[in-house]
């Protein structure tokens, strides 16, 4: 190739079609593609979903007398939850796109590391409550009764804590305890999934600006 | 947004945009879902725009920074950082421009590294050293050794493609 790389851009784009701009429809009504606009997104969406569960138990706490006081409890917990979330923790802003492209991926990152954060400590209460809200759901319905009273009906020595055998609620509370020990696991295998691409990528393009900014190439 | 905004203060520029969102973008789709983007975030962020630097400056930096951080539909990501120019996105579909030496100068560009083809980008539109690194955010002095790092790998890739 005898032509520079420099003669091959002036040249290659003196023919004007190559710089043809797409044609944009609706442009105002689009939806932003923006990682961080659709992660902003994305937290309000689950508070809200947080909270409408919240109602939601609520609701059957205040239908069902004999679920009342669990799921009071736990709707109690994560109207709460939603409340902390809203008032507490500093929610990921939008960061500035005009900044030059080190500090821009900075504040990027550390928008990211800031929700992520913010939603391993959500979750290390949302995952068990979740677990032992179906949990206590089964156990206190109709049909968790006939075979707790079937239980207690072929062994009624057994210790009965809060009308259920303590053979069945304590699994039940060691399974949720395990949850909240292992939910920032939990938490980054699914991070990982998601955004695992994207945060490898920014990690490597921070680190190599880094190395331009220390000016001893 | 308003159609003013953009025949005013985006269509002008158009040109840095597209070359830009090409050398971050393998499919049309994807070019013109990127394009997009970049028009709606600098009418989102208008408000922030200072004018300690020039527009188009600024609109170099918005274009840069989206694409740097926006995930491509594609499904599968070509690790192309070592390879030489990926022939097989060179059909006829996925060829942006008529002239060839320029798509295979793009293909190129592509099997950088983000930051890299940020810098390339920058030192084709005839940016000096110091625009470069106030745009990126680092020393001027190490842009000046990375570009040409860049073009004697770019030559390089170049000439075994034609011959």
């Amino acid at each position: 190739m005898k032509k520079s790389i420099e003669d091959i851009w002036k040249e290659g784009f003196l023919n004007k079609e190559a710089l043809v701009a797409p044609k944009l429809n609706h442009l105002y009504n689009q939806k932003s593609v923006d990682l961080i606009e659709q992660i902003i997104h994305m937290g309000k969406l689950n508070i809200v979903m947080i909270l409408i569960f919240g109602i939601l138990l609520l609701l059957i706490g205040v239908l069902i007398p004999l679920v009342k006081l669990p799921f009071l409890l736990l709707s109690a917990g994560f109207i709460g939850l939603s409340i902390f979330a809203f008032w507490k923790d500093k929610r990921i802003v939008a960061i500035d796109k005009g900044k030059n492209s080190y500090d821009y991926l900075k504040n990027f990152d550390a928008a990211l590391k800031t929700n992520r954060e913010m939603y391993a400590r959500l979750y290390r209460f949302f995952y068990p409550a979740v677990f032992l809200a179906m949990m206590l759901g089964f156990v206190y319905s109709a049909y968790g009764d006939r075979i707790i009273g079937q239980i207690l009906f072929k062994f009624p020595d057994l210790w009965v804590v809060a009308g259920v055998p303590a053979v069945i609620l304590g699994p039940i509370i060691l399974i949720a305890s395990f949850m909240m020990l292992f939910s920032r696991k939990i938490f980054e295998w699914d991070v990982k999934i998601v955004y695992g691409r994207v945060l490898m990528k920014l990690e490597e393009m921070i680190e190599d600006m880094e190395e331009l900014r220390k000016g001893d190439e | 947004m308003s159609s003013d905004f953009y025949t005013n203060f985006i269509l002008p520029y158009a040109g840095i945009i597209i070359k830009i969102c090409r050398a971050y973008t393998n499919t049309q789709e994807d070019f013109e879902d990127f394009y997009q983007e970049v028009c709606l975030q600098i009418w989102k962020s208008r408000e922030n725009y200072r004018e300690d630097s020039d527009w188009s400056t600024w609109i170099y930096r918005i274009t840069l920074n989206v694409c740097l951080t926006l995930i491509r539909k594609e499904k599968r990501e070509k690790s192309k950082r070592d390879s030489q120019i990926d022939t097989t996105l060179l059909t006829e579909e996925n060829k942006a421009f008529k002239d060839e030496s320029l798509n295979l100068l793009y293909e190129a560009i592509k099997s950088l590294k983000e930051v890299d083809r940020a810098i390339i980008l920058l030192y084709l539109e005839e940016k000096s050293y110091k625009e470069i690194a106030a745009i990126i955010g680092v020393k001027a002095n190490a842009v000046g050794v990375r570009i040409n790092r860049i073009k004697e790998r770019l030559k390089k890739q170049l000439y075994e493609k034609v011959n």
